[in-house]
């Protein structure tokens, strides 16, 4: 059972990703990451960890597909996006890409892995580890996410300065 | 499920971002791409912090990181994009160059 939802995670998150880089409508883009995004949750509930899986369902699926879609739906740019590159660049994108997969994947059958030993990790787990070992890192995360709100605020409100 | 498969498939899905993000010009596409990256990097750390039972959980720890940075990264690229297009009237990165070809 495991081996069978495995690949077909597998599958669909392959298929969610080659739909967002080949697509040319963005809007159909960003619900192939949705479909990817759900199917990396499934692998996280396979790989015995369902806070990440609930997290991802949240953040990603719920979180950053809706951001996308506002942006793309607000923009609704009426030129069509002829924005392939054909060229040169486009054979070069496709060559570094497949260099750095077939490198990364035989790079992992040089050395023998271990197997899984795993532990189901719960949502206590991860909260003793983040207010005791990683409290810096939360810390400093907070304030990463509050720089963030200033600046995505700053550069929409450069606009109407602009403007002036 | 061994680890060799969650990180082989992770690294396909980073291969396909990186195609994308040298491939397309839509600034929207790109920092999706760039999502499946960060995304893939996510899957690759799970995989592996899982062959290491009770202590794997530092990895977990450094997921939840990484999707902050995720979310605070798409909050401040799309507000470049949303300027851009205000500005501009387009998200393709190639039309925005100023300097003379």
């Amino acid at each position: 059972m495991t081996e069978v939802l495995m690949w077909f995670f597998a599958l669909l998150a392959i298929i969610g990703a080659f739909t967002v880089v080949l697509n040319p409508n963005p809007f159909y883009g960003a619900m192939g990451l949705l479909l990817n995004f759900l199917s990396i949750a499934g692998m996280y509930m396979l790989l015995q960890s369902p806070v990440l899986s609930l997290l991802q369902v949240i953040v990603y699926a719920g979180g950053i597909i809706v951001f996308f879609l506002f942006v793309i739906l607000l923009l609704h740019l009426r030129r069509p996006l002829a924005d392939r590159d054909s060229s040169l660049k486009g054979v070069i994108a496709v060559a570094l890409a497949v260099v750095f997969a077939v490198v990364g994947v035989s790079a992992l059958f040089i050395y023998p892995m271990n197997g899984f030993y795993m532990a189901y990790v719960t949502a206590k787990d991860i909260g003793q580890y983040m207010l005791t070992d990683g409290l810096f890192a939360f810390e400093l995360s907070s304030f990463l996410l509050l720089v963030g709100v200033v600046t995505a605020i700053a550069i929409v409100k450069l606009y109407r300065e602009e403007e002036k | 499920m061994t680890p060799v498969f969650v990180i082989s498939l992770a690294l396909i899905m980073f291969a396909i971002g990186l195609f994308g993000v040298l491939f397309r010009k839509n600034f929207i596409v790109i920092l999706m791409s760039l999502e499946l990256m960060l995304n893939s990097s996510n899957l690759a750390i799970v995989g592996a912090s899982q062959m290491f039972g009770e202590q794997g959980v530092q990895g977990h720890f450094l997921v939840l990181m990484i999707l902050i940075i995720a979310a605070v990264e798409v909050a401040i690229g799309l507000a470049i994009a949303v300027h851009m297009a205000r500005t501009a009237d387009t998200v393709e990165v190639d039309s925005l160059s100023e300097l003379p070809k």
